[in-house]
């Protein structure tokens, strides 16, 4: 049975609206405008209601403009909701209580909280300053970041001479320091390189397995989606349209497989992909062709009755059968229409 | 104010002494240079970045990971003021020596005076904080101040006592120099330390300046959460 103490966080019915300007380009809208406003809602959130155990790691996804960015403000504290109730470790994340905000930590994308023109150390030690972390906690703390994050080389250099992925690693480590329990990641790998997006993916998830920290991670790269969350949330317009396991969500939105057929060299499919386009294009739509081999997208029901088939094509080599890559999944679960906006004045 | 705007403030007021027959209502040569190298040293103790900065760092985004640390935004603002001031405090002593030697500036206050400098001064720089919090805090709802604080930095200058000894200022413009609290963070101190000041107004002076940082601070607990509810209209 869970509890109150094992839920890290509870959002009810959470909404978030803005009234934003409109207005029509050109000096003459300017001028009407300072005499009379139109305006039109803008619902950001609307009746968003999750809960989040302790020690869960769990993706948000959604398409840009979805909610999530806004749905992270409103749940560690930069933002108050318009409606609904959001708790986070028992605390009401908007009052911003200072015990509250020593236990959590916001990362997101490109922020800094590193004083550019000073060493990365310097900045350490003023936050440790900053969140109360005593000498002891704290040194053990940094030489754990510093392990973990390869940050020995880097910390005695002002940030200003660091590259992107290195300073994120820095800021990665300033926003640990006082060791949260609840870490809210916003597109947190966004504009590394891949040997840096796999590097943080790798730190992430050793602080939450040695930690028990709470993760709530959005990012629009599925390889971090499947590297650290076991559950995902998917707001799309605003709304929760889904809430479980990834492999639950691609085995609902996805009906169909894909399979790589491989043609031997000397073969009339291997030889020329336009034969092999021939020779599978029965059994499927053909998505793919590369040297030997081809690839088609099977309606998952009819996999089993045309691999048969597929064996006696001449000159296969082999075939592999695979889900449908996450990403077209996601696609198509956000390719729905938004509701039309309404302007009012 | 830099080094070089003081200088030109006092040639500018030399000139006019000078043309005025040597003094202009009891401030000559010497006493203008006394008077600007008083002033230079009150605005380097008083001195205050935070309407740029914090403006700034509402523009730039900066303002959302200050305001998830467990300390308020501009209690680390003012902490980045105290090693400011005492680096400028300490140019003045080189330029305060070629005040003297240059401008023959004849600074020269009472026992009674340097004390009374000493208990004002700290309070015209907490409540200098506290104004430029307050000017700052208006980015929170409008994000671009740079009209609102140029008004504000000239209102500091005209009635403050930076351009002139407010003592000089025409009288209408010397009432509504008392009434807003530009001299009282600048003039009335740099009175104080010229030995310029009525030492027997000291009490009413403190009184003044109490009340006031009182109110200021009174005023920003109330601004506070409000600009940063409006902020979150305008994005963090």
């Amino acid at each position: 049975m869970t509890t109150s103490s094992d839920i890290a966080i509870s959002a009810e019915h959470l909404t978030r609206a803005f009234r934003v300007p409109v207005r029509e380009p050109g000096l003459r809208a300017s001028m009407r405008s300072l005499i009379k406003r139109k305006t039109r809602e803008v619902r950001a959130v609307e009746d968003v209601s999750f809960e989040i155990a302790r020690g869960e790691v769990v993706g948000f996804l959604g398409p840009n403009g979805a909610g999530k960015t806004t749905t992270l403000k409103m749940l560690s504290g930069l933002m108050h909701p318009s409606s609904g109730t959001a708790r986070v470790l028992g605390a009401e994340p908007a009052r911003r209580d200072h015990d509250f905000l020593r236990r959590i930590a916001l990362i997101m994308g490109q922020r800094q909280q590193l004083h550019w023109d000073i060493p990365a150390h310097d900045s350490f030690e003023m936050l440790r300053v900053v969140y109360g972390v005593d000498r002891a906690e704290y040194r053990e703390q940094l030489d754990e970041l510093i392990e973990l994050l390869d940050l020995a080389p880097l910390i005695d250099k002002p940030v200003r001479q660091l590259s992107l992925g290195e300073r994120m690693r820095c800021e990665l480590a300033a926003a640990l320091l006082h060791r949260p329990e609840m870490l809210f990641l916003d597109e947190p790998t966004l504009g590394l390189d891949v040997q840096a997006q796999r590097r943080v993916r790798e730190f992430i998830s050793r602080y939450a397995a040695r930690t028990g920290a709470t993760v709530l991670l959005t990012s629009h790269y599925m390889a971090d989606i499947e590297a650290l969350a076991s559950r995902v949330l998917v707001i799309h317009h605003g709304r929760l349209q889904f809430d479980g396991e990834l492999r639950e969500l691609a085995d609902r939105t996805s009906d169909r497989k894909l399979v790589t057929v491989r043609f031997e060299p000397g073969s009339a499919g291997g030889a020329d992909p336009s034969v092999a386009r021939e020779l599978v294009a029965p059994f499927g739509e053909v998505v793919d062709t590369d040297g030997t081999e081809c690839v088609v997208e099977v309606a998952r029901a009819d996999v089993r009755a045309r691999m048969t088939s597929l064996l006696d094509l001449p000159g296969i080599l082999d075939f592999t059968v695979e889900d449908e890559p996450i990403e077209r999944v996601m696609e198509r679960v956000f390719e729905s229409a938004a509701p039309e906006p309404v302007v009012t004045s | 104010m830099s080094v070089l705007e003081a200088l030109v403030y006092l040639s500018v007021w030399r000139a006019v002494a000078e043309a005025r027959g040597g003094s202009v209502d009891g401030y000559d040569a010497r006493a203008f240079a006394a008077y600007f190298l008083a002033l230079m040293i009150v605005h380097k103790l008083t001195l205050s970045s935070i309407t740029g900065n914090f403006a700034h760092g509402v523009r730039e985004g900066q303002i959302a990971s200050q305001l998830l640390r467990p300390m308020h935004p501009l209690h680390f603002q003012y902490a980045n003021l105290i090693p400011l001031r005492m680096m400028m405090g300490a140019t003045m002593l080189p330029i305060g020596v070629l005040a003297i030697v240059l401008f023959d500036a004849r600074l020269a206050p009472t026992a009674g005076h340097l004390a009374a400098a000493c208990l004002v001064i700290p309070l015209a720089s907490f409540q200098r904080a506290l104004l430029d919090s307050l000017i700052g805090c208006l980015a929170l709802w409008i994000v671009r101040i740079d009209g609102i604080r140029d008004v504000y930095l000239t209102l500091y200058i005209f009635l403050g006592g930076q351009f002139v000894p407010v003592s000089l200022l025409p009288e209408t413009a010397r009432t509504i120099a008392h009434a807003l609290p530009f001299y009282w963070v600048l003039g009335y101190p740099t009175e104080l330390l010229n030995g310029r000041g009525d030492l027997g107004d000291l009490p009413a002076g403190l009184a003044v300046l109490s009340g006031r940082t009182l109110a200021a601070r009174l005023t920003l607990q109330a601004v506070w959460p409000r600009g940063t509810r409006a902020l979150e209209t305008v994005g963090s």
